[in-house]
């Protein structure tokens, strides 16, 4: 079976291979622009976004292909800025946070409706987030609203520990102080339950509840309960799951707990509910948000597709599943559904009852969904594509088409390129190999290979208001001499290590030219290793780590902030992948995003940085940069960072020439 | 005949649930999961989706449930595309495909039997020479590279024809008439191959008959050539592109893998590709099981075929 794929992958490579004498022809051609300019009739844009939608519910969605249709579907909370990313008002005009960045009200704009006519409410964002932690819908991206108040115990099916003596709750800081002799009386008043003091979205609806609030919109700091509200026990409330806690999972190599579990003894365990959750709407139009900690950067993730409200009235009716379908289907942004063939394309068009309307300059948009690279720049150079999303502009064009054509775009791209090494392997796990081969990586080499490719020695993307650290870099003499001391001269007696990566043309192309930068540098034999996508993700986990030495890794930042990085390296991060863990580490990056002012923050998440890379757990690489194909006549799309585009602004120019 | 025709169906359903219980062991076994992607999942979340999915069952649970919904029509929702059902899926790709494979099928079956009866009768002439050299072409020319080619000269060159994609001309139900402007250059992409074999094997099939006793007998009674070629000679020459139609034909509707690839067209292709790299078992099986259907009706009808040809073959 798996010959199978890697055939489908030479293929692949030939394919390419064959299409590269087609381009070397044409670009050597004086034509300015690759293949021909024809500006489509009126508005509409013919946009090439990858492969088919997994799915067109935002929060069913993880690929990069369809959150671009969903950008163009379901209006945020915030929006893209085309050109920086950043977050702009959208759907709230405005939004205020408290002290000490825990609860952030959002103020709604009242005139944004949903496509069937419905107002869009305060009460829409707390059913939508909700259902996005439900284990129900079993969300993939669930994690992202666990900086919510609850989000983690309500998502993972926890239950409060309460005494039934004296309706008291169980909180960490009791279990602590439960010492052998004696039972300790639980210090937990009763949970926040954040119906309470705001409007009740689950009996009224989310129609009826923008019209008639009881409660009266109180100051955020008034009730907000976060900074006092204990923190509570958690344990799971399904019994099974319980009983394997305590007792340990000798399958998983986790020892029981029995402190914790005569602490829980005779004790009633009530479930987290949705109602637990920190999100409620304290009117119609205003929707506040309890954080768990403080998080500076929080309004930064909300650009992102699944904080997107999700249509209540259409998921009720039709279900999870087939809400989405055309004529299902009620959307809230400026464009919306028409028609869905798939494997061919997605075509939205113009919401003409979105509020910003007047600004929106598109008629319609076909989301064409091809995957092969090559025939996506067949179409374009046709000149039936206006535009290719970033990186599926064959590697090997890249030089030329930067050399010779003006609608290539290229910018560097929030995705670090890495090896991820297994410390927990001697004798990666001395610090002093780790630095070597790190030092004996000519990173330049690594980056010119595409253009807009920076080499990196920490751990960040170029950002604004953030400037990231340097580590240790290409330095063959200090990485012999690191390696001779850590007992390996000249590279004698250095085990055999591999790097790991998932099958693919240009990964081996690039780990290629690493292992002869190992074999030259450092004298050391490295064997390349290539597995099916799937089979290297299983591999690559952080609690199998089933590879020997070093694993190619690759992060893309799903929103402009250092923390998007560094919450990788973190304990409990399941995409830690090296084995290393540092609880000084975990601790300074909490205390960093909890800063709320941005240059101390910054100044802290420096840091955090250098204290990560000094330790060396992986050998970051470099920067990957946009490549994006796009016709003269399409304006106002930029080659942003994580090439989403807010699409209300861009336009077909059909007087493109007198530019 | 009807007895014969009777016992093959009756032996198409078991077939069909061994091959797709052996395609559920193979995706079972095989290592990762269809949920995983480059960002991990916490615990919580990996639970919640194998709670969702029933993957925290036992796998006889799991395996009597897929096959009891499966012998009921109902292979479920796709994983990977999770808004559409696998019956949505087939129903919407296997027109295209279908269209797709039929219409390079019959152009190459028609272009197969002229050459190849041509390059018989005219043995060891240029003709013969030259369509056996564009048949070895054909076979030696994989279809990544025609398929290309054709792309470069007639739709970024001469901009005839678009380089991708497919249209329906007229629209009836998820199939209809497609556009040949669409439809050419995959189907020519496609038929090259099999114009090829289908050649070489009409060639050699009436080499052979051509020499038999019942020729002799036919031109000895008077019969013209034309007569002798087309109601004697053709009919058990082609026989081996008769025996050859029948996989071919399934495969061709079913695995136009890399022509659906290059071309862009929503076939089942794609999904064949992506429902094994996504390990998307819903789809895989109910791919398969399409796949498994028409090969063993293909072969059926190929068989009753042979009957009608060769009057030798009685069932």
């Amino acid at each position: 079976m798996l010959s199978k794929f890697r055939s489908n992958y030479t293929l692949g490579a030939l394919l390419s291979f064959a299409l590269l004498t087609q381009s070397c022809s044409s670009t050597a051609s004086n034509d300015p622009y690759f293949g021909r300019v024809l500006p489509p009739e009126g508005q509409v844009l013919h946009y090439i976004t990858g492969s088919e939608p997994q799915s067109l519910d935002p929060q069913a969605m993880v690929g990069q292909p369809e959150t671009r249709i969903a950008v163009a579907l379901f209006d945020g909370l915030v929006e893209y800025d085309e050109k920086t990313i950043a977050p702009v008002p959208s759907l709230a005009t405005h939004w205020d946070v408290n002290a000490n960045g825990t609860v952030w009200t959002f103020h709604l704009r009242p005139s944004a409706k949903w496509t069937d006519g419905k107002l869009l409410t305060a009460c829409d964002f707390v059913y939508s987030w909700r259902r996005g932690l439900s284990p129900e819908l079993a969300a993939n991206n669930a994690s992202m609203l666990y900086y919510v108040k609850n989000g983690e115990p309500f998502n993972s099916m926890s239950a409060y520990v309460r005494d039934p003596s004296t309706g008291r709750f169980a909180t960490t800081d009791d279990l602590e102080r439960a010492g052998e002799s004696g039972p300790v009386n639980f210090s937990g008043t009763e949970p926040m339950n954040f119906n309470r003091n705001g409007l009740n979205c689950d009996t009224q609806g989310s129609q009826a509840a923008s019209l008639q609030s009881e409660a009266t919109p109180q100051h955020p700091q008034e009730n907000s309960s976060s900074t006092t509200e204990a923190k509570y026990l958690f344990v799971p409330s399904d019994e099974a799951a319980r009983a394997k806690l305590l007792n340990g999972d000798p399958a998983k190599n986790k020892p029981g707990q029995p402190k914790l579990a005569r602490f829980i003894e005779g004790k009633q365990f009530v479930s987290v509910t949705k109602e637990n959750v920190g999100v409620r709407a304290l009117d119609a139009y205003t929707f506040e948000v309890t954080l768990e900690a403080p998080t500076a950067f929080f309004v930064k993730m909300l650009t992102h597709q699944f904080f997107r409200s999700v249509p209540r009235q259409a998921i009720e009716k039709y279900g999870d599943t087939l809400w989405t379908k055309p004529g299902h289907i009620v959307t809230s942004g400026a464009f919306k559904l028409a028609e869905w063939i798939p494997y061919d394309g997605v075509a939205v068009e113009r919401n003409t009852s979105f509020w910003d309307n007047v600004n929106t300059k598109l008629d319609r948009i076909i989301f064409l969904t091809v995957e092969e690279a090559t025939t996506m720049m067949n179409l374009y150079k046709a000149g039936e594509a206006d535009a290719i999303g970033t990186n599926y502009v064959p590697a090997p064009w890249r030089n030329q088409l930067k050399e010779t054509k003006r609608d290539y775009i290229y910018g560097p791209y929030v995705t670090i390129e890495f090896l991820a090494i297994k410390t927990t392997m001697p004798p990666l796990n001395d610090l002093r190999v780790r630095r070597a081969l790190s030092m004996a990586i000519n990173r330049q080499i690594l980056a010119d290979r595409s253009p807009g490719q920076l080499p990196l020695t920490g751990f960040t993307p170029p950002m604004e208001g953030y400037e990231g650290v340097k580590g240790t870099d290409f330095n063959p003499q200090e990485a012999r001499r690191l390696l001779a001391e850590a007992g390996f001269p000249n590279g004698r007696g250095f085990p055999k290590i591999e790097i790991l990566y998932n099958t693919l043309e240009s990964n081996k192309q690039l780990y290629e030219i690493v292992q002869q930068m190992l074999k030259t540098n450092l004298n050391i034999p490295v064997e390349l290793t290539n597995q099916e996508f799937r089979v290297y993700l299983d591999n690559t986990r952080n609690d199998r780590l089933n590879f020997k030495g070093l694993a190619r890794r690759g992060w893309v930042g799903d929103y402009l902030d250092p923390n998007t990085f560094f919450e990788l390296m973190t304990s409990g991060s399941t995409n830690n992948g090296t084995g290393w863990s540092d609880p000084k580490y975990d601790r300074m990056l909490m205390e960093a995003n909890a800063a709320v002012d941005p240059s101390v923050r910054a100044a802290k998440l420096r840091e955090v940085e250098s204290y990560m890379i000094a330790q060396q757990p992986v050998i970051p690489l470099f920067v990957k940069a946009i490549a994006v194909m796009r016709k003269p006549y399409v304006k106002n799309f930029e080659s942003n960072l994580l090439d989403q585009h807010n699409w209300r602004g861009v336009y077909i120019n059909h007087n493109w020439r007198a530019d | 005949m009807l007895r014969f025709i009777i016992r093959r169906l009756l032996v198409i359903l078991p077939m069909v649930l061994l091959v797709i219980t052996i395609a559920y062991a193979l995706i079972k076994l095989a290592p990762g999961n269809f949920y995983a992607t480059e960002r991990g999942l916490p615990e919580a979340v990996e639970r919640n989706i194998r709670q969702k999915y029933g993957l925290d069952k036992s796998w006889y649970v799991q395996y009597g449930k897929t096959m009891w919904n499966i012998m009921r029509g109902d292979f479920g929702f796709s994983r990977k595309y999770q808004d559409q059902t696998v019956n949505e899926i087939l129903w919407q790709a296997a027109p295209v495909s279908a269209t797709l494979g039929l219409t390079a099928y019959l152009l190459a079956l028609t272009l197969g039997l002229t050459f190849g009866t041509l390059a018989a009768l005219r043995q060891n002439s240029a003709l013969d020479y030259g369509s056996m050299a564009a048949a070895m072409l054909g076979i030696s020319l994989p279809n990544f590279v025609l398929g290309p080619l054709l792309v470069l000269v007639f739709a970024l060159t001469l901009f005839w024809l678009p380089p991708a994609r497919w249209e329906w001309w007229v629209k009836i139900g998820s199939g209809g008439i497609p556009n040949p402007r669409f439809l050419l250059m995959p189907a020519v992409t496609l038929a090259a191959l099999y114009t090829a074999y289908i050649a070489r094997l009409t060639r050699s099939g009436m080499l052979e008959v051509l020499r038999k006793d019942y020729i002799r007998t036919a031109r000895a009674k008077g019969l013209s050539e034309r007569q002798v070629v087309i109601r004697h000679a053709l009919r058990g020459g082609i026989l081996p592109v008769v025996s050859f139609t029948g996989p071919a034909l399934a495969f061709i509707v079913a695995g136009t893998v890399v022509v659906e690839r290059v071309f862009a067209i929503p076939g089942l292709g794609n999904y064949f590709i992506n429902a094994a790299l996504n390990r998307d078992a819903p789809l895989l099986l109910g791919i398969t099981a399409f796949v498994a259907i028409l090969v063993l009706v293909f072969n059926l009808l190929v068989d009753i075929a042979y009957a009608f040809i060769d009057p030798r073959i009685r069932y």
